[in-house]
């Protein structure tokens, strides 16, 4: 019995010894959530403060994408693939080779695939967002106008699908569930084009004309103008209007609109002129301290007359981290060097190109006495830059042989391919790792971009003087000298080929770097322009104190047709085969 | 002269080897044996025999000169046995000392020198007679010649003493002294000579003309009732019924890899690993499975327990093999059930060592060895590079980058700083690097306390050479460098103790600690930096230049991407970065048996805590902030590459706290075993919960309920049923609990007698199978995997003056469905042993099928807003898994050889049967249905020949010239795209692994070889291995397409665009996948026994010296053509750090 006992009150210890760290549990908590501090629907949308953080997640949609986006040459590596600018990288999978040399791998794909499922997923939160806001805690006016944000947003991103792939799945209002049937197909060109005008047409009477202090570069109605402005002049541009390159009947519709109609220009012209209508926009202008200084200093500026809508930032050195020349950088890993062919777009300080005798363009002295916008663009062979080192103006060489920003062969990766870097839009001030930082934002519309848009419409519309008015003001702007005539340098009675053809350049050189034209391109249906062309540089020899100027030919591009669309993403393919593919893919 | 008595074979040595326990009897003092003699002229040998014949007594002879031969005549009628020894030691002249019921026989003159010198050496005169050698004389009659020899055991190979030796036939005979040796005379050459031992298989040898005979015995497995580890518990082997394979430590010990899980590879049947990374102290610990993998979603790696506690992989390399007593495995279901919720993918069981009674003993074991890279990759040349990087500019209709005075330079390597021809790789790595391992255990112990202590130390250096700062400027040296290489230490310990508190009360105390310091180079990737093109090409840059400052590269030619700077200045300043580890682990366990109230129970209590944190710590700068300067030899010019960096900085010391992790184990058990003859029973019970902290998540709590019955009928009739019922916190409630059970049985067929008559010679054959149900949990994803979460995300920024706001959108989805993964496993299986077990093995066949399977779904849109990685998971993949395992020994002696071959060969095939994949538009892109780790790849059918040959086949976009890969469309669109990739070739894992070990012993040495193979598997390059001037060219690219080595190449036509070309391998072909099957020498081991008569002049009682290799040779063909591990991962995108080639020496000391 007393071995028993001693048995048993061993045993006893021994279950104190689990039991008594159990005991302190409560049982049934035990397999229980814990608390986090992991938010969900319902905590975002019952607080207010959270709620417009989700806003800022919709807005986040507004980023530089890949290939979709506020372009600045960096991030939106489109670029590299037109006549605008060469990539610096020989070979690596990169997305630019394997477009500008038509084999388009699998970081094209992916780049794709991202960009698509980037600007949906963004669709889904505003729809999440307009779904919940009315039970959130916010103020009527508060709910009402971030709503009327949201639908913006959500427009805007339908109209960068739209440019990528012509006609796409619409999903409305819904948010859609997981066990949602895939089914259904593209919607067309048209439908999107319709369900994206009357969005932006619902909005714009309500929305803010301006927003000051904390809730500036929020949507206002320019925006949505603006936008409508820019969907339609797409929808009436050669590509789309009657123009897509399927041959199937199905998949015209879904590409483009089936037939032509010259209508939609005045559409387009009709869209651009409410946003000047307006009358709060301007071109920042300064052609007191410099000419053309205002083309430079808008982009360094935060709060501006010029931009109807950009991508806000904190005050950052975004581009000079990424396009500085070796001597100033810092990664300098993304060289985008401009080529001759953007070099010589841009026309002589008296506004006559290069090409025109009067011009007084010296093949000698290539970089003397051109628009001013030139110098504000392209780092060039002797254009000076800041310096860290030394702490003064210092010229960048370019030259071949010149180290370490000269020449280099496009088999090699270390410096620019065409003898030129590029600096729009940077702060001449802050070479990387200098110090400070300049308050840029990223213009995704600004006046400039909707007065050229205008310019188009209205020479395809008939109207020329209005369009050369357009070209006008944004040279005057420029710093471009009136000439006698005070025609800037344009021809004095220009047919409206011509016209077209001095718009198309406008676009080239005032857009530069910021994401057009590879667009432009497209929706004019104008590949032969990269189409099989080398871009071309300039090697620059060095002797004594004199430069001698040679064009070569840097790298050749193809442009197929099946670029005229991105392919949809071959997964969202198989799973929904209601789903055509574009044409070519 | 000796001989032993009839019944006096084997005398008990065991009193002092401690080899077997002695059956206690009760001391009967000599005086209170009766015995009654009455002798004339006999010779004391016969009355000897006499005495035994009486009395339960035997006799023993340790001294020489003993003439037992002479006559003598005692009349000691109703006697006692003490009186009679006395009245004999009279009359012959001898000693007589009693003890136990042995009567050891000295003559009286040698009695009284030991005496005296027991004295002397202060020794217990018993003991010091004890060890005196075994000499012999001879008996008259059967006078031939004298046969000596040795015994040793097979597995260890150390001499066995007690052994008896016997004449068959005769009462002739003696035993083994503690070296093993004996000496016998009077033996016949007919004779045969029977060896015997308890727990060793009995050997006979005819005599013939040998005057030496020396044998290995061999363990009678049967005999001991081997017991095997299996979850919560052990089993005697021929009582298992499931399907479980195990390894003792000794055998890990003989692949002296530093992480334990290296050293398991081959050695167990169905299980595989991988070894991934030779990094010291990081990356090589390898991937471990057991019968493939079954499951495409989470973990597909088995539950690790150590002592019955679970840890993490990273802990698990912590263990050092030295502490090792025995790893099992479990495989089926009847094993593995009683895990529930966590045993899905098979269990690993670790066991430590423990003490065991008897002085204490110190075991010191020191080794050193040699790393080298199993493989370096072999690159080509300044001269050669050259040539082919404007060749292949030529190809892409673009200048040369070298003129024919540039690649005469390169040829002569006249101008070493203008056109240098470097191989990085032997700048900056060494051919080999030391690694150390040194143990020191003490272990011992009485009846109520028992330890075993362990203090190790590992020392892995690292293959990084010292490469000294030799520039103009130099700071201070001390600070300007310091030691970058790769190397790891651990420091370990473990105290495992075992008190015996009352006769019914027992309690383990366990502690155990390790700290591992893992230090590399800030810029680790190195490794596969050396090897890329635009980095470190050999004509890029001179490592130093003439003025000592670091090179670097020529901007007219060449300039490396601008985040790279010199790779030998990036490592000799560039810094390190050390990872510090701690890992504490105290494990109490306290059993009392309750025999008093049922004989057989017992409760059992438990308690694991551990502690595991790690923190880093290092000192850096950036590469791109070390000055390095492009020297113009013909200018004499030096550039810096950095015009803003001339100064080497100091150096950035940044400590950084890692995040600790905490796992508190507490168990509870009853347990009841017990035999009703010919019944036994046995019942476990058990309660088991885990709460584990990582960091600032949310502690992830387990709870579960285990069980387990087993009957069985006269050890022939095997039945047991058991499961867990578990619970995890991963789901929702009503969704935590389930059952996890399985019932195996198993027919002791050899048992029956109708099977012995038939089968004579097969002692074991038997039947089991199992079946059941096993779930895993371990599936990934949030703590909460059925919780919807937003996460925080990109900032924007709003506002005249910049105001940041950190948005919120939606993260992963939830789905309060989700649930565990279940396995349903079956398994059958024979186990037999023959031929008195010199050949055994078992074969087992098991189907498992994983159903449930947390699947990410990948019909969704994406256009439905939610990106791939933030859906939900839904439990509805299947997978199926079918395979077989054999196992077979084979052991046997031949004189002084001992022949031990054991091979296993384990066979898994995987087939995924349901894992929601989109419908393909074509039949070969389709997943389901083949094994999981197939990739979709173009087939490669060989080169475009020529213009025409382009124009008449079908093409990819882009660029296509000569030379280019062709590849098949599939579709016959006439065009190659992503639609002509079709699922082809194997998996990524190989289903079949095959090891092989063959050892011999002889004398006193120990030879075994460990061969192992995995087939059927696949490997594809990485983009970033084997494309031309994006890795440094290599041997495989002067194979490369040229219009007149069209018929022998076997790489396509260069061009520098290659990488960004369709032939990139991450548009996966068969051109760039290859079989990955090979056969390793997995491991070596050689050892030698220092001769006892040595080793205890020292005062130590065994000495043994080892020589041992890892991965000494390699056959892959994946190995020769792409030059890359075939164990390291598939399609990794570079070089990792290369798994290692280790030789090792060592030296084991024991001492008591």
């Amino acid at each position: 019995m007393k071995k028993l006992s001693h048995q048993l009150i061993g045993s006893l210890c021994l279950l104190l010894l689990v039991m008594a760290q159990i005991g302190c549990e409560k049982a049934e908590d035990f397999l229980d959530k814990k608390s986090t501090n992991s938010l969900d629907e319902t905590t975002v949308f019952a607080d207010s403060a959270h709620t417009m953080d989700f806003l800022g997640g919709v807005y986040h949609g507004l980023f530089i994408w890949r290939v979709s986006g506020p372009s600045n040459g960096v991030e939106n590596i489109l670029v590299a693939v037109t006549d605008e600018a060469e990539q610096r990288y020989p070979a690596a999978g990169m997305l630019e080779t394997q477009i500008l040399t038509g084999s388009f791998g699998g970081t094209f794909n992916s780049y794709i695939n991202d960009s698509w499922s980037f600007l949906y997923t963004h669709i889904r939160l505003a729809n999440i967002y307009l779904k919940h806001v009315d039970g959130s805690p916010l103020s009527a006016s508060l709910k009402k106008r971030t709503k009327q944000e949201t639908r913006f947003l959500r427009a805007y991103f339908y109209a960068r699908l739209m440019e990528g792939w012509g006609g796409v799945p619409l999903m409305g209002d819904t948010v859609f569930d997981l066990n949602s049937s895939a089914g259904g197909g593209r919607n067309t060109y048209a439908e999107c084009v319709d369900y994206v005008i009357s969005e932006l047409d619902a909005v714009a009477p309500d929305l803010p004309l301006t927003y000051s202090g904390l809730n500036y570069g929020r949507v206002t109605k320019g925006a949505a103008l603006a936008l409508k402005a820019r969907v339609l002049l797409f929808a009436a541009s050669p590509l789309y209007n009657g123009g897509s390159v399927a041959d199937k009947p199905e998949l015209k519709e879904l590409t483009a609109y089936p037939t032509h109609d010259p209508s939609r220009w005045q559409k387009a012209l009709e869209a651009c002129q409410a946003v000047v209508d307006l009358g709060i926009y301007e071109l920042e202008t300064d052609n007191e301290t410099k000419p053309g200084n205002g083309f430079y200093e808008m982009f360094l500026e935060r709060v501006n007359k010029e931009y109807i809508l950009a991508y806000m930032m904190g005050p950052n050195v975004y581009l000079e981290q990424f396009n500085m020349p070796p001597s100033r950088g810092y990664w300098n890993s993304y060289h985008r060097c401009p080529t001759q062919e953007l070099v010589d777009a841009f026309p002589m300080l008296n506004g006559k190109a290069i090409d025109d005798p009067t011009s007084g363009y010296d093949p000698a002295n290539p970089y003397e006495g051109r628009d001013p916008r030139f110098y504000y663009s392209i780092i060039y062979n002797g254009s000076l830059y800041f310096n860290r080192n030394g702490r003064a103006m210092k010229p960048v060489w370019t030259y071949e042989g010149a180290s370490p920003d000269g020449i280099v062969p496009v088999s090699s990766g270390g410096a620019t391919h065409t003898g030129y870097y590029y600096r729009k839009m940077s702060d001449e001030q802050i070479p990387y790792r200098g110090g400070g930082n300049t308050n840029r934002c990223l213009p995704i519309m600004r006046y400039g971009s909707l007065l050229l848009d205008l310019a188009e419409a209205a020479n395809e519309t008939g109207n020329i003087p209005l369009a050369l008015d357009q070209l006008i003001e944004i040279r005057k702007r420029a710093g471009i000298e009136p000439g006698g005539d005070s025609m800037y340098g344009l021809p004095a009675n220009p047919s409206q080929d011509e016209t077209r053809e001095l718009i198309r350049r406008e676009r080239f050189i005032e857009l530069a770097f910021e994401g057009y034209r590879f667009f432009d391109i497209r929706r004019w249906k104008a590949g032969d322009i990269i189409d099989e062309k080398y871009t071309h540089g300039m090697r620059i020899l060095k002797d004594g104190n004199d430069f001698t100027y040679e064009r070569i030919e840097v790298r050749k591009h193809v442009f197929k047709e099946n670029l005229y669309l991105f392919p949809i993403p071959f997964d969202e393919v198989s799973i929904n085969r209601d789903l055509l593919q574009n044409p070519g893919w | 002269m000796a001989r032993i008595s009839l019944q006096g074979m084997v005398i008990n040595l065991a009193l002092f080897t401690g080899l077997f326990a002695m059956t206690p009897v009760a001391h009967s003092q000599p005086s209170n044996v009766p015995l009654s003699l009455r002798i004339s002229d006999k010779s004391v040998l016969e009355t000897f025999l006499i005495i035994e014949h009486q009395t339960s007594y035997t006799f023993a002879y340790f001294s020489s000169g003993l003439d037992l031969e002479q006559k003598i005549s005692l009349q000691a009628p109703d006697s006692n046995l003490e009186d009679v020894l006395k009245r004999l030691g009279q009359e012959a002249r001898l000693h007589f000392e009693v003890s136990d019921r042995k009567i050891v026989v000295k003559n009286k003159e040698e009695h009284a020198k030991e005496q005296l010198d027991a004295v002397k050496t202060s020794l217990k005169p018993g003991y010091a007679s004890l060890f005196t050698p075994l000499l012999t004389t001879t008996l008259p009659r059967f006078r031939q010649e004298e046969i000596t020899g040795q015994v040793r055991d097979l597995v260890n190979n150390e001499p066995l003493p007690g052994v008896s030796v016997t004449v068959k036939g005769t009462q002739i005979g003696t035993s083994t002294n503690v070296e093993g040796r004996y000496t016998l005379s009077g033996v016949g050459e007919n004779d045969v000579l029977v060896f015997t031992f308890l727990g060793f298989k009995p050997i006979e040898v005819r005599a013939g003309d040998q005057r030496r005979i020396d044998v290995v015995m061999e363990e009678d497995m049967e005999s001991l009732d081997e017991v095997v580890v299996i979850g919560y518990g052990t089993q005697i082997k021929t009582d298992v019924t499931s399907a479980v394979s195990q390894v003792s430590g000794d055998e890990i010990r003989k692949t002296p890899t530093v992480a334990l899980q290296n050293g398991l590879s081959g050695k167990l049947p169905g299980l595989f690993s991988q070894q991934r990374s030779g990094r010291p102290g990081g990356d090589n610990a390898a991937n471990v499975y057991i019968r493939g993998v079954s499951t495409y979603a989470g973990s597909q790696q088995p539950l690790v327990l150590v002592d019955n506690v679970e840890y993490n992989y990273d802990q698990l390399f912590l263990i050092d093999p030295n502490e090792v007593e025995s790893i099992s495995i479990l495989k089926d279901a009847a094993a593995t059930a009683i895990y529930g919720i966590k045993g899905a993918n098979g269990v690993i069981l670790v066991t430590t060592r423990r003490g065991e009674a008897g002085k204490p003993e110190i075991n010191f074991r020191t080794q050193f060895g040699s790393q080298t890279p199993v493989h370096v990759l072999e690159t080509l040349g300044a001269y050669e590079s050259a040539m082919l990087h404007n060749e292949a500019l030529a190809l892409d209709e673009m200048d040369p980058i070298f003129t024919p005075e540039d690649l005469e330079l390169f040829r002569t390597g006249e101008d070493p700083y203008g056109h240098p021809d470097v191989n990085w790789y032997d700048v900056v790595f060494k051919p080999s690097a030391l690694v150390t391992n040194n143990n020191l255990d003490i272990s011992g112990g009485s009846e109520r306390v028992r330890y075993f202590i362990t203090l190790g130390y590992m020392w892995q250096d690292g293959l990084l050479r010292d490469i000294p700062y030799k520039g103009p400027d130099q700071v201070a040296s001390g600070k300007t460098q310091v030691n970058t290489n790769f190397f790891a230490k651990r420091y370990k310990f473990r105290s495992n103790l075992d008190i015996k508190a009352t006769n019914s009360l027992s309690f383990k105390l366990d502690l155990s600690g390790t700290r591992q310091e893992a230090s590399r180079p800030k810029y680790e990737t190195g490794f596969g930096t050396l090897f890329r093109y635009e980095y470190a090409n050999p004509y890029i840059m001179p490592v130093y230049n003439p003025d000592g400052s670091f090179g670097y590269a020529n901007p007219n030619r060449m300039i490396p991407p601008n985040e790279s700077n010199n790779i030998a200045a990036v490592y000799s300043l560039g810094g390190y970065t050390k990872s510090l580890n701690d890992f504490l682990n105290v494990h109490i366990s306290g059993t009392q048996l309750l025999d008093a109230l049922t004989p057989g129970l017992s409760v059992k209590a438990e308690m694991a805590y551990s502690n595991a944190n790690t923190a880093s710590r290092s000192m850096t700068r950036y590469q791109t902030d070390i000055p390095t300067y492009w020297y113009n030899p013909e200018t004499e010019i030096y550039t810096p590459r950095d015009p803003a960096n001339y100064t080497i900085l100091p150096y950035e010391l940044v400590y950084e706290g890692g995040t600790p992790n905490r796992r508190l184990n507490l168990q509870g058990a009853l347990n009841y075993t017990r035999s009703f003859e010919p019944h036994n029973v046995g019942a476990l019970i058990l309660f088991n919960q885990t709460s584990y902290m990582d960091g600032a998540e949310p502690m992830a709590n387990f709870r579960g309920y285990t069980f387990r019955f087993t009957y069985n009928y006269n050890h022939k009739y095997l039945l047991e049923v058991s499961g867990a019922y578990n619970g995890s916190d991963r789901f929702v409630t009503q969704k935590q609990y389930q059952l996890f059970p399985a019932v195996s049985a198993g027919w002791n067929l050899a048992k029956e007698p109708f099977f012995q008559e038939v089968f004579p010679f097969i002692e074991g054959f038997k039947l089991r199978g199992s079946y059941g149900w096993v779930g895993s949990d371990d599936i990934g994803g949030n703590q909460y995997l059925y919780e919807q979460v937003y996460d925080r995300a990109d900032n924007y920024s709003f506002g005249e003056f910049h105001n940041n706001i950190e948005s919120i959108v939606e993260g992963v989805q939830g789905n309060n469905d989700v649930t565990w993964q279940t396995e349903r496993k079956a398994d059958i299986g024979i186990d037999f042993s023959l031929f008195q077990g010199r050949f055994s093995g078992s074969v087992d066949y098991f189907d498992n099928f994983r159903y449930d399977i947390l699947t990410k779904r990948s019909t969704i849109p994406s256009y439905f807003g939610v990106q791939a990685s933030n859906l939900p998971p839904v439990n509805i993949g299947e997978v199926s898994n079918k395979g077989y395992e054999i196992e077979a020994s084979y052991k046997n002696t031949l004189g002084r050889l001992g022949i031990n071959v054991t091979g296993n060969f384990s066979f898994a095939k995987n087939k995924i049967l349901f894992m929601d994949e989109p419908d393909p538009k074509y039949p070969w892109q389709r997943a389901t249905g083949l094994p999981i780790g197939m990739i979709r790849q173009h087939i490669w059918l060989g080169y475009y020949e020529s213009k025409e040959d382009i124009a008449n086949s079908p093409v990819p976009a882009g660029t296509v010239k000569p030379g280019y890969l062709k590849y098949k469309d599939l579709n016959d669109d006439g065009v190659i795209d992503t639609d002509d990739r079709a699922y082809m070739g194997k998996p990524n894992l190989p289903n079949t692994n095959i090891g092989l070990t063959l050892g011999f012993t002889y004398s006193n040495f120990s030879f075994s070889v460990l061969l192992q193979s995995a087939l059927n598997f696949d490997i594809y390059m990485g983009n970033g291995n084997a494309v031309p001037f994006k890795t440094n060219l290599q041997p495989i690219h002067q194979g490369r397409w040229t219009p007149e080595t069209a018929e022998t190449a076997t790489f396509p036509a260069l061009t520098t665009t290659f990488n960004g070309s369709y032939m990139n391998p991450d548009n996966r072909s068969t051109f760039w996948t290859t079989k990955g099957d090979y056969l390793r020498i997995r491991s070596m081991n050689l050892g030698y026994n220092v001769p006892s008569e040595i080793v205890s002049k020292i005062g130590l009682s065994r000495v043994m010296l080892f020589a041992n290799g890892y991965n000494l040779f390699t056959w892959s063909k994946f190995l020769d053509r792409f030059q890359f591990d075939p164990e390291v991962s598939s399609g990794g995108g570079g070089y990792v750090y290369p798994p290692e080639r280790i030789l090792n020496f060592g030296l084991n000391v024991t001492f008591k």
